[in-house]
């Protein structure tokens, strides 16, 4: 079925088409709330309460396109996650340091498959993936995220460059697993 | 947010993935039973609300009706609806009786009552009041009157009507007399050829019965001395 129509069929509160849209769409909306939160059960609580969220914002919503509906549903979703980890964890309580943005290079993350990217994502603190999730997936800019997290830009730069750092030795750590790996085959 | 990245390729990457990672997994269905209950829970179920509406409309259409039954029983006053009823009362002719003073009924329309009295109900009306009362005095009575008789006869007429008013010139009057009076015989014309009366024994002296009849539990009357008087005082 089209987005355009499925979308249609929910604001008219249909069960079965919101249901449709549940299958269609639970899977990455889980994957993008276990990116920001710490477990399983919290990711499925947090996904649960954005699509109730997105049936209830349907009626006020436009459709335009097929990547805008999306694009609205997960910018729905990260907000019920962040909603989440104001609520339960001690959100980003790491010293704020005046960082200047440390150019890291991206090309080995690029590199990686999707799921390795996912596991590693997964792997870092609340905080720093919170910003890197944010800034590097979302695009959203200091400023925004500072904003959105009640923090300062000053600390949003140096979670996003620690992140950064750690994701290069978790990566690098990772590769010399695989080395030893094959050396043993 | 809600522009696209075209140049993320990790946005993309992530994206992409339609397969959970191995440690990662949610029960769909779970999740779905729980999103439905929420969902059913969130709509009103339309027989109540019809209940609610119904309800509502009632308490509406009740209050309407209250509030147009007061408006109904309240009328402005309006000075044309009150009257004045002024009826003089015709002396009858009849000098023995003494008649009620001038009666002046006056009618007033009630100030917030819609009930509209015509003027002819309201004469009818006064047409009852007006009244004659016969008051006469007591006959007096052969046998010797206490003094409690007396008073009897003077307070019987019970007038109920308005005190007359100062035209009226009918009064009610009695002479004051002295009770030995009442029961003497006329006084034989005094000559000096006539014989002196004598007081006997049989004379009956002129002095209070004393009541059988009366109730025990009222105070007995004040004995009323009268002195006698005799033919030469």
């Amino acid at each position: 079925m089209e987005l355009a129509k499925l979308l249609q069929e929910c604001k008219e509160e249909r069960l079965t088409a919101q249901r449709w849209l549940f299958d269609r769409f639970s899977t990455s909306f889980f994957l993008l709330c276990r990116r920001y939160l710490r477990n399983n059960e919290t990711a499925e609580e947090c996904m649960m309460n954005g699509f109730l969220c997105i049936f209830k914002a349907l009626p006020n919503f436009e459709y335009q396109n097929d990547g805008a509906a999306i694009n609205w549903m997960k910018r729905i979703m990260v907000n019920e996650c962040l909603r989440s980890l104001r609520k339960k964890e001690p959100m980003l309580l790491v010293a704020e340091e005046l960082a200047q943005e440390v150019p890291v290079a991206d090309n080995a993350l690029d590199q990686l498959a999707a799921e390795e990217l996912f596991q590693l994502i997964t792997q870092l603190p609340i905080g720093y993936r919170t910003v890197f999730n944010l800034h590097v997936i979302e695009g959203l800019k200091h400023g925004e995220i500072a904003q959105e997290l009640g923090i300062t830009e000053g600390t949003s730069k140096s979670q996003l460059n620690k992140a950064r750092v750690l994701l290069q030795q978790l990566l690098a750590a990772k590769n010399r697993e695989t080395n030893a790996q094959r050396k043993t085959k | 947010m809600h522009k696209e990245k075209p140049n993320n390729p990790l946005a993309e990457k992530l994206d992409g993935m339609n397969s959970l990672p191995e440690g990662f997994g949610f029960s769909a269905n779970r999740v779905w039973d729980q999103l439905e209950q929420e969902l059913q829970i969130k709509k009103p179920k339309p027989i109540m609300l019809w209940l609610r509406y119904a309800a509502a409309i009632v308490l509406l259409a009740s209050a309407a009706t209250i509030w147009f039954l007061q408006k109904e029983t309240t009328i402005p006053t309006k000075s044309s609806t009150k009257q004045t009823i002024t009826k003089t009362l015709v002396v009858p002719a009849s000098g023995s009786k003494i008649e009620a003073p001038e009666l002046i009924a006056k009618r007033e329309m009630p100030v917030k009552n819609k009930v509209l009295v015509s003027t002819s109900m309201a004469l009818e009306s006064t047409a009852l009041v007006q009244t004659s009362i016969p008051i006469e005095p007591s006959p007096i009575m052969d046998s010797i009157q206490t003094n409690e008789t007396i008073a009897v006869a003077i307070s019987s007429p019970a007038v109920t009507t308005k005190p007359a008013l100062k035209s009226n010139p009918v009064r009610k009057k009695y002479p004051v007399v002295h009770l030995y009076d009442l029961y003497r015989e006329p006084e034989p014309i005094y000559s000096k050829s006539a014989p002196k009366r004598t007081i006997t024994e049989t004379d009956e002296s002129p002095v209070a019965p004393v009541e059988t009849n009366r109730s025990f539990w009222l105070p007995k009357p004040k004995p009323v001395i009268i002195t006698s008087l005799t033919d030469n005082q």
